[in-house]
């Protein structure tokens, strides 16, 4: 890998990988640390990026690196309520949207954690189904199954 | 009834497409703080690094070649003894020469006075043979 790739897939993911490992840390520094370590060994490793799906790659290192972070700090927190996804409108002075974005919000962060990270891999970094069940390790049919239960969550939670 | 606007499907997802999550600190910032320097060392360490393959490479075909022309020269050589060698092959007239020369030499060590009945005796000998 040549230090022109390297920043090119730098470019491209290192923000998404940061999202993704805050909306299951809840922790900026954390999820910073843990990007930059799994681009760190891409980097030391020379991961070449024709061997297969490099976004993939990027996500099911830094999966199984937060992971074994959570087991080594014994970090087993109850993440209920301090999640920071926000919604990204254009600024305007309509009072209806500005009502539905606040309860879409407050609904997101009402879904199950597993659910809820599933579907935003999903919606918000536009990882596909099969992408998400390499990088969880779980089957293609159990993600949609989450996803679908989780829209239907927040259906639910949004016209209640 | 509530008066809350319902969320149909399609808002949903429209809504899902737009969420965000904030980061702290800029991916330049972090890039030049962690990276530039480290990518920019390993290029230049990379640079300095003999190419040891590219080396053993080059010897490997040139060595190749090198075993191939020799023993190509070789073989040649040997078929060419060989050749020389049938065509050496005694033939009767040399044999006779040989025989000559071995009697000439033979001659020399004869005494004077044994010399005739020597003589006879090879006389007979090659007439016989």
């Amino acid at each position: 890998m040549t230090a022109k790739d390297f920043k090119m897939i730098y470019d491209l993911h290192f923000d998404d990988l940061r999202r993704y490992l805050t909306f299951r840390s809840r922790d900026q520094d954390l999820s910073g640390d843990i990007a930059q370590d799994v681009f760190m060994k891409v980097w030391t490793k020379k991961i070449e990026i024709g061997s297969g799906n490099i976004k993939s790659l990027l996500f099911k290192m830094a999966t199984d690196e937060f992971i074994s972070h959570t087991r080594k700090k014994k970090v087993e927190k109850e993440y209920t309520d301090s999640i920071d996804i926000r919604l990204m409108l254009e600024p305007n002075t309509d009072d209806d949207l500005s009502d539905k974005k606040q309860r879409f919000e407050k609904a997101l962060n009402q879904l199950p954690e597993k659910q809820k990270t599933t579907l935003m891999m999903n919606k918000m970094q536009g990882l596909t189904h099969k992408e998400i069940a390499e990088i969880l390790n779980l089957s293609q049919k159990a993600i949609e199954k989450r996803i679908r239960l989780a829209l239907e969550t927040l259906k639910q939670n949004l016209n209640q | 009834m509530s008066d809350k606007k319902q969320f149909s499907d399609q808002e949903i997802n429209d809504l899902l497409s737009k969420v965000e999550i904030p980061l702290e600190k800029d991916k330049d910032l972090i890039w030049s703080e962690k990276f530039e320097s480290l990518v920019k060392e390993d290029a230049i360490a990379s640079s300095k690094e003999p190419s040891v393959f590219q080396l053993y490479w080059q010897y490997g075909i040139a060595a190749s070649f090198a075993i191939l022309l020799v023993s190509a020269f070789y073989f040649s050589s040997q078929n060419n003894v060989l050749e020389e060698a049938n065509l050496l092959e005694i033939t009767p007239d040399t044999e006779l020469d040989l025989l000559a020369d071995q009697t000439m030499i033979e001659s020399l060590f004869v005494e004077d006075n044994e010399f005739d009945e020597w003589f006879e005796e090879q006389y007979v000998l090659s007439s016989v043979n």
